[in-house]
């Protein structure tokens, strides 16, 4: 079976956010951010989760919204808010994709950003090819 | 890093809203927006995304001026990925990396600005190091990273 991809860019492994290690580490422009964000790619997460100071960066400034559950992470119980935020995948090669990401947004998240699964990679076609670090993206 | 959902104290029984209506059943009478809303925080509670992405569209339609209503809705609202003209010209961050992996632990615990192997700023407040790097024009969007210790390949 042979899938056509729109875009790639080089993903990174093992590299530290601060104290974080990132296994798999991808690049993302988020929202109106000037600056390019690294994200823990995260199939396992349910959503993506986004410090506060990085929503606010990309435009999404807010306060924890008692409607929302919060998260249980390895962390502990992180309370905030359901945000839905641009996120563009900026190709190395062919074309960029962007996808309007539902986000778990917390300024109690101590982690890295994460690229997580609902709302998300759910909704766009990827692979990795470890033999050269690729990540590949394009539209479901 | 798995992330999970946990339940939170509600004095809302779930027995009294019926099934959700990802269960193919009927969906609860209307009673009141704020009961309706419980319901969907109850279904976000047992991971139930599906359903609650279905629950927000029937509340939609039941309450469409109440605004907490639509924010969620449309934040739950499963997204479309498209394909858009490029923005920037294509470049690897190879060297952004390289230098990470060289003068990442000299930095540890200040975020850098990275634009190829240039330092555009770095400070321990994120929105600072932006607001200083934005002072340097760059052909394309620099790199944000939290500098920590690299392994070495």
């Amino acid at each position: 079976m042979i899938r056509s991809f729109t875009g790639s860019m080089r993903y990174q492994t093992e590299v530290y956010q601060g104290p974080h290690r990132l296994l798999v580490a991808v690049e993302v422009l988020i929202g109106d951010s000037s600056a390019a964000s690294t994200l823990l790619l995260d199939t396992g997460s349910e959503w993506c989760v986004l410090p506060e100071h990085i929503a606010g960066e990309a435009g999404y400034p807010g306060e924890i919204n008692p409607r929302i559950p919060p998260l249980h992470s390895r962390f502990g119980l992180i309370y905030g808010r359901i945000e839905r935020i641009p996120f563009r995948f900026v190709a190395d090669v062919g074309a960029e994709l962007v996808l309007e990401a539902t986000c778990f947004v917390s300024e109690e998240w101590p982690g890295p950003p994460v690229l997580g699964w609902k709302g998300c990679l759910e909704r766009m076609r990827f692979a990795l090819d470890p033999a050269d670090e690729t990540f590949y993206f394009a539209p479901l | 890093m798995p992330v999970l959902l946990e339940a939170p104290p509600t004095s809302h029984a779930p027995d009294d809203r019926g099934a959700d209506i990802s269960a193919e059943t009927q969906p609860p009478a209307p009673v009141s927006a704020e009961a309706d809303l419980a319901h969907l925080t109850e279904l976000l509670a047992d991971h139930d995304i599906d359903g609650a992405r279905a629950w927000s569209q029937e509340l939609l339609r039941r309450w469409p001026e109440n605004t907490e209503v639509t924010h969620l809705a449309y934040v739950l609202a499963p997204p479309v990925a498209r394909v858009v003209p490029r923005k920037y010209p294509p470049r690897r961050r190879d060297l952004e990396w390289e230098w990470l992996k060289e003068h990442g632990p000299e930095y540890a615990g200040l975020w850098v600005v990275l634009y190829e192997d240039r330092l555009l700023a770095a400070d321990p407040d994120p929105a600072k190091a932006l607001a200083e790097a934005r002072k340097i024009p760059c052909p394309g969007p620099p790199l944000l990273h939290l500098a920590g210790p690299v392994r070495k390949k």
